[in-house]
C-alpha cells in the first residue's frame, strides 16, 4: 500500500430543495440506521475514510432581534453537509464517492439543488458535481499528520494480540529486554502481524522537504507582513478591542429538552462528534480579524501541534473551521474522545486563549477582553453558547469507534518499540505502554 | 476571602456530623401544599445550622426538582436552578453516563427511578442523633407531624449504621480525602483549599464567578428575606441559592462477598488455593488504599497503620507509571491529584483536578458481614442481609463536580490512557490492570460490586432561601 502522506478534510455543502427535506431526513435515517453497512452509502467501505458525518442545516429564522438584523436580513436556505476525513489524496475519495455502489450519493443528494438528473448521473457528472459544491476549510486540525486508517485499525489488532500473549504467561522474575524479546518472537511467528516488526512507513522525503519549506516560507512571510503591517494590526486591535465591550452576548441557556435531545446523540462510542454553526460578527475588522485568526491556527496544527497533543489537549481526532454563506457564517466540526462536558471543560481550562482568538468574531460569544482573554473563561456561558450553536449531525461514521486519540497514539508506540535497539531502561519505559 | 455565613448555611455542608453516630433520611413527598409550607416553616425553625455543632441531635433538608415545583414556586424562579437538577438522574443520557444499566437500572431502584408520580420524592429529610434512642425518638416526632404538616413518607426510613473505625462494607477506610473550603476555620493556612462557590451557590467559584442559581425579584412577596444576589447585572435580584447548594444522593448496595470472591479468585494460585494476603494486596490496589486507609502510593507493598490518614501525597512525581497506585484504582481516578493532563505533575494538572471535587456526606446502611470488618474475617463470614452506603455528595455544579467524576474519571474505561479498565470499585464492571515490571498484570471479566437502588438530585437551600419557600407563593 502508498504510503500515506497527510490527511485530508472533504467538506461537501449544498442547498437543499424545500419541498425535498422531509424526504431527505427519513434518507438520512436509513443511513444512520446502520453506518458503516446500510445499502444506500456504507461509509465502512472506504477504507481510506476515518470519519464522516451529514448534517442539516436549517433554514435560518426570521429576524427576532435588533442587534441581529444586520446579520440575517434574509434567511439563508437549509443546507446539507457532508463532511469527511480521509487518508490523501482526496481525489481518489471523491472518485470512489462518485462511483459508490448502490444508489450511494444519488439517493441522498439528490433532495438538493442542482444534482445531476436521473439520466445524466455517472462517476464524471457525479464528480463534478462534488467538486462543484465543495468548498475548502480555513482551518483544519489532525491529531497526527500522516497516520492512515489502515495503520490505526492494524496497530490496534497489534496491540489487542499482544495484550493476549502476555495474559498467557507468567512474566514475573524477567527483565525487560528479555520480555521485550519475547514479544517481538512473539509477532515475528504470527503471520498476520508479521508486517508490524518494519516501521510504520515514513512519508517520502520530497514530502517532508516541502512541508519544512512550507513552514519556513510561510513563517518569515508572516513575520515580514507582521513586521510591515504592524500599524494596521495594532489599528484592528483596537478597533476590536473597542467593538468587543460592546458586542452583543448570548444570555440564551438551552432549554432540558434541547439538551435530552443533543445528549441522546451522545455517549455511544470512546468519542463524540461536535457540530456548531453561528453567525460572524459583521464589519471588515471582523473578518480581517477571523481570517488572520485561523491562517495562525492553520499554520500551528499543521507544523506544532501535528503530534497528538494540542497545547495539552490530546483527545480531539480532527476538527475543521469553514466559512459558510458568503462569510456570513462559521461552520465548526469536530472529533473528540469522551464526553461533551470533559471536552467543554478542556476548551475552558486549558485551550481558552486558542478558543477565544477564533470565536471572539463569532456572533453572541462571551465577552472577551484584548481578544484573547475572559470570553471562555466565563465557563457557564461558554457552555450555553456550545450547546445553543450545535447542530443535530443525523449522521456519524468513525472507523474505530472504540479507540480514544490516545489509545491510537500508544498503539503507534507499541508497533514502533517492536523494531530497532533498546537499552534495559528504554525496554522498560516501551513495557509500560501495554 | 469570602466571609461565610455560616449560620444561613445547613450545617450538613459544614460538617458530616461524625461525632452524631445514629442517622437516618426519609424520603417525603407534598400532598397539600398550603399545609406543607406552614409545616415547612416550622421544621425551618429545627434545621441545625453551620455555626452550631450539634452534640445530640441534627436535622437537615432538602428538595427535589418535583418538589419545588409541587411547592409552587414561581417558573421564572424554577427555570434559575441549574439544567442539571431540573433534568435529574434519571434520563436516557444520564444512565448512560453514570453507569446506570442493567440491574442498576432506574426502573430497578427502590425509590428514585419510576415514572410514576405518586412515587417521586420531593423532599429529602436528614435526621442525626448521638444514639439510636435518640434518633427514634427524633424521627417519631417528625413522623408524627407529616400528616397534619400535608406531607407523607413515600418510602421506608432509610436507615443507617456506624461502622468502627469509621469503614465502608468492603472493609476500607473511607471519607479520608475531603476538598477543604476557603473561609472555614480547617481551611485556614492551607494552599489547596478551595473557593466555597465550588461548594456553596452565592459565592464565587473556582473560575472567580459565580455558579448560575435561582434569583427572585426583589419586588416578589417575601424576598426581601432574602440576600441582595451578587455579581449580576440587575441590583434588583435576591438570590435565592445563597449558601445552599447541590445534594446528589445514590443508594449504593454492595455485593461484599463478591468482592472478596473474585480478587479471591484473581489471586489464587494455580492448583486454586486461595491466598487471602494476595487477596488484600489486589483489592488495596483496586481502592488505592489499604484497609486501614495508608495510600498504595506512600505504602505499596504492605498496609501500614501509621500512615492511615495520611492524605498528603501526589502521583506523578512519586509514582508516574503506576507501578504502586495503578491508573485504574478508585481514588487515582475520582481524585487525580496532579496525575492528569495538562502537565502531570504541575500546579496546572492540579488546578485542572480541583474543579471537579465533591464533598462526601455519605452513611453506611445494614449491618457488616464482619463486625471487626477484617478482610480475613470478611471473607469467612457467610452471606447474608443487604448492604451498602447511601452516598451523598455536595456540589454547586452537578454536572461539572459530580457527573464529570462519575463519567469521565470513574466510569470510562479508557480513563488515562487504559483501554477497558473502568473503575473496579464503582464501576460496571470490567478489567483491572496493575501496572507493574516487566509488564502489566491484567485482571478480565471482573463483575460489578455495586448495584445503584436509589438516588436522586435535592437543592439544600440555605435557611433563609427555606423560610422563604415555606411562605412564597
Amino acid at each position: 500500500m502508498a504510503v500515506v502522506t497527510h490527511q485530508q478534510a472533504l467538506t461537501i455543502y449544498s442547498p437543499i430543495k424545500p419541498e425535498q427535506l422531509g424526504a431527505l431526513r427519513e434518507t438520512l435515517q436509513t443511513v444512520a440506521a446502520d453506518v458503516s453497512g446500510n445499502a444506500l452509502l456504507p461509509f465502512g467501505q472506504f477504507p481510506q475514510l476515518h470519519f464522516a458525518r451529514l448534517l442539516i442545516l436549517d433554514e435560518t429564522r426570521p429576524v427576532t432581534s435588533d442587534q441581529q438584523r444586520d446579520l440575517e436580513e434574509t434567511p439563508i436556505p437549509a443546507h446539507l453537509a457532508l463532511l469527511c476525513n480521509v487518508d490523501a489524496p482526496l481525489d481518489d475519495f471523491i472518485t470512489a464517492l462518485a462511483e459508490s455502489e448502490g444508489p450511494g450519493l444519488d439517493a441522498i443528494f439528490s433532495h438538493c439543488e442542482a444534482y445531476p438528473v436521473a439520466e445524466l448521473r455517472n462517476t464524471q457528472s457525479r464528480r463534478d458535481y462534488l467538486r462543484y459544491r465543495q468548498i475548502s476549510e480555513a482551518a483544519f486540525y489532525v491529531n497526527t499528520i500522516g497516520r492512515s486508517v489502515n495503520q490505526i485499525r492494524q496497530e490496534a489488532k497489534l496491540r489487542q494480540a499482544i495484550e493476549e500473549f502476555l495474559d498467557q504467561h507468567s512474566w514475573t522474575g524477567r527483565s525487560a529486554s528479555e520480555t521485550r524479546q519475547q514479544i517481538i518472537q512473539f509477532v515475528q511467528s504470527t503471520p498476520e502481524l508479521s508486517w508490524a516488526t518494519m516501521p510504520a512507513p515514513q512519508p517520502p522525503l520530497w514530502w517532508k522537504i516541502r512541508e519544512k519549506a512550507h513552514f519556513i516560507g510561510v513563517a518569515i512571510l508572516g513575520l515580514v507582513l507582521g513586521i510591515l503591517l504592524s500599524p494596521l494590526i495594532l489599528l484592528i486591535i483596537l478597533i476590536l478591542r473597542s467593538k468587543e465591550k460592546r458586542d452583543p452576548v448570548e444570555r440564551i441557556r438551552p432549554s432540558t429538552q434541547r439538551l435530552n435531545y443533543l445528549r441522546s446523540f451522545e455517549d455511544h462510542w470512546a468519542h463524540n462528534q461536535f457540530s456548531a454553526v453561528g453567525y460572524i460578527k459583521s464589519g471588515w475588522a471582523r473578518l480581517i480579524s477571523l481570517r488572520v485568526a485561523l491562517a495562525v491556527v492553520n499554520f500551528g496544527v499543521r507544523h506544532l501541534f501535528n503530534k497528538g497533543n494540542l497545547t495539552g489537549v490530546k483527545t480531539i481526532h480532527f476538527a475543521r473551521w469553514i466559512f459558510i454563506d458568503d462569510k456570513k457564517r462559521m461552520l465548526f466540526a469536530s472529533n473528540y474522545d469522551g464526553s461533551l462536558e470533559s471536552y467543554m471543560v478542556d476548551f475552558i481550562d486549558i485551550v481558552w486563549w486558542g478558543l477565544n482568538l477564533v470565536f471572539t468574531n463569532g456572533y453572541g460569544y462571551p465577552r472577551t477582553r484584548w481578544i484573547i482573554f475572559e470570553g471562555a473563561r466565563d465557563e457557564l456561558a461558554f457552555k450555553n453558547y456550545i450547546r445553543n450553536h450545535q447542530l443535530h449531525t443525523q449522521v456519524w461514521y468513525s472507523a474505530y469507534p472504540e479507540l480514544t486519540a490516545v489509545n491510537i497514539n500508544n498503539n503507534q508506540a507499541i508497533r514502533a518499540g517492536l523494531s530497532g535497539n533498546m537499552t534495559e531502561e528504554e525496554a522498560e519505559v516501551w513495557l509500560q505502554r501495554l | 476571602m469570602q466571609q461565610l455565613e455560616l449560620q444561613d448555611i445547613q450545617g450538613l455542608i459544614i460538617r458530616g456530623y461524625g461525632n452524631l453516630s445514629a442517622a437516618s433520611f426519609l424520603l417525603l413527598q407534598i400532598v397539600d401544599q398550603k399545609r406543607a409550607r406552614t409545616w415547612l416553616q416550622k421544621i425551618s425553625e429545627q434545621i441545625t445550622p453551620g455555626d452550631q455543632r450539634p452534640d445530640r441531635e441534627s436535622l437537615n433538608l432538602a428538595f427535589s426538582f418535583p418538589g419545588l415545583v409541587a411547592l409552587g414556586l414561581d417558573k421564572t424562579v424554577l427555570d434559575g436552578f441549574s439544567e442539571d437538577f431540573q433534568a435529574g438522574m434519571v434520563t436516557p443520557h444520564k444512565q448512560r453516563a453514570l453507569g446506570d444499566s442493567e440491574n442498576s437500572a432506574p426502573e430497578h431502584w427502590a425509590w428514585g427511578g419510576a415514572a410514576d408520580p405518586a412515587a417521586t420524592v420531593h423532599i429529602l429529610l436528614m435526621v442525626y442523633a448521638i444514639d439510636e434512642e435518640r434518633l427514634k425518638n427524633l424521627t417519631d416526632e417528625l413522623q408524627a407531624g407529616f400528616s397534619a404538616g400535608g406531607v407523607k413518607q413515600i418510602h421506608q426510613t432509610l436507615k443507617t449504621v456506624r461502622l468502627a473505625k469509621p469503614k465502608e462494607h468492603f472493609g476500607f477506610r473511607d471519607g479520608l480525602s475531603q476538598p477543604l473550603i476557603e473561609g472555614l476555620s480547617k481551611a485556614q493556612g492551607v494552599d489547596a483549599a478551595l473557593p466555597a462557590g465550588e461548594f456553596i451557590l452565592g459565592y464565587r467559584n473556582a473560575y472567580g464567578l459565580f455558579t448560575e442559581r435561582p434569583l427572585v425579584p426583589a419586588t416578589a412577596p417575601y424576598a426581601d428575606a432574602l440576600p441582595q444576589a451578587e455579581g449580576v447585572d440587575d441590583p434588583e435580584k435576591r438570590d435565592l441559592g445563597k449558601n445552599g447548594t447541590y445534594l446528589v444522593f445514590r443508594q449504593l448496595e454492595q455485593d461484599v462477598k463478591g468482592f472478596w470472591d473474585s480478587v479471591l479468585q484473581a489471586t489464587a494460585s494455580q492448583d486454586g488455593s486461595k491466598n487471602s494476603q494476595a487477596a488484600i494486596r489486589l483489592a488495596a490496589k483496586m481502592v488505592g488504599r489499604w484497609p486501614s486507609g495508608a495510600p498504595v502510593t506512600l505504602t505499596p507493598e504492605r498496609d501500614d497503620p501509621e500512615l492511615a490518614e495520611d492524605n498528603s501525597f501526589n502521583y506523578h512525581q512519586n509514582d508516574e507509571q503506576g507501578l504502586k497506585c495503578p491508573f485504574g484504582a478508585h481514588i487515582r481516578r475520582t481524585h487525580p491529584r496532579d496525575s492528569l493532563d495538562p502537565d502531570p505533575g504541575s500546579q496546572k494538572s492540579l488546578d485542572f483536578a480541583d474543579r471537579h471535587r465533591i464533598l462526601r456526606r455519605g452513611r453506611v446502611y445494614g449491618e457488616p458481614l464482619a463486625p471487626s470488618l477484617q478482610p480475613e474475617e470478611i471473607m469467612a463470614a457467610e452471606d447474608q442481609g443487604e448492604r451498602g452506603l447511601h452516598f451523598i455528595c455536595l456540589n454547586a455544579n452537578i454536572s461539572r463536580q459530580f457527573e464529570f467524576v462519575q463519567q469521565t474519571w470513574a466510569n470510562d474505561p479508557r480513563f488515562n490512557g487504559l483501554y477497558a479498565d473502568p473503575d473496579p470499585i464503582i464501576g460496571p464492571g470490567g478489567t483491572f490492570t496493575q501496572q507493574a515490571r516487566p509488564v502489566r498484570k491484567a485482571h478480565h471479566q471482573l463483575p460489578r460490586f455495586v448495584q445503584v437502588r436509589g438516588g436522586g438530585y435535592f437543592f439544600l437551600p440555605g435557611i433563609r432561601a427555606l423560610r422563604y419557600l415555606a411562605q412564597a407563593e
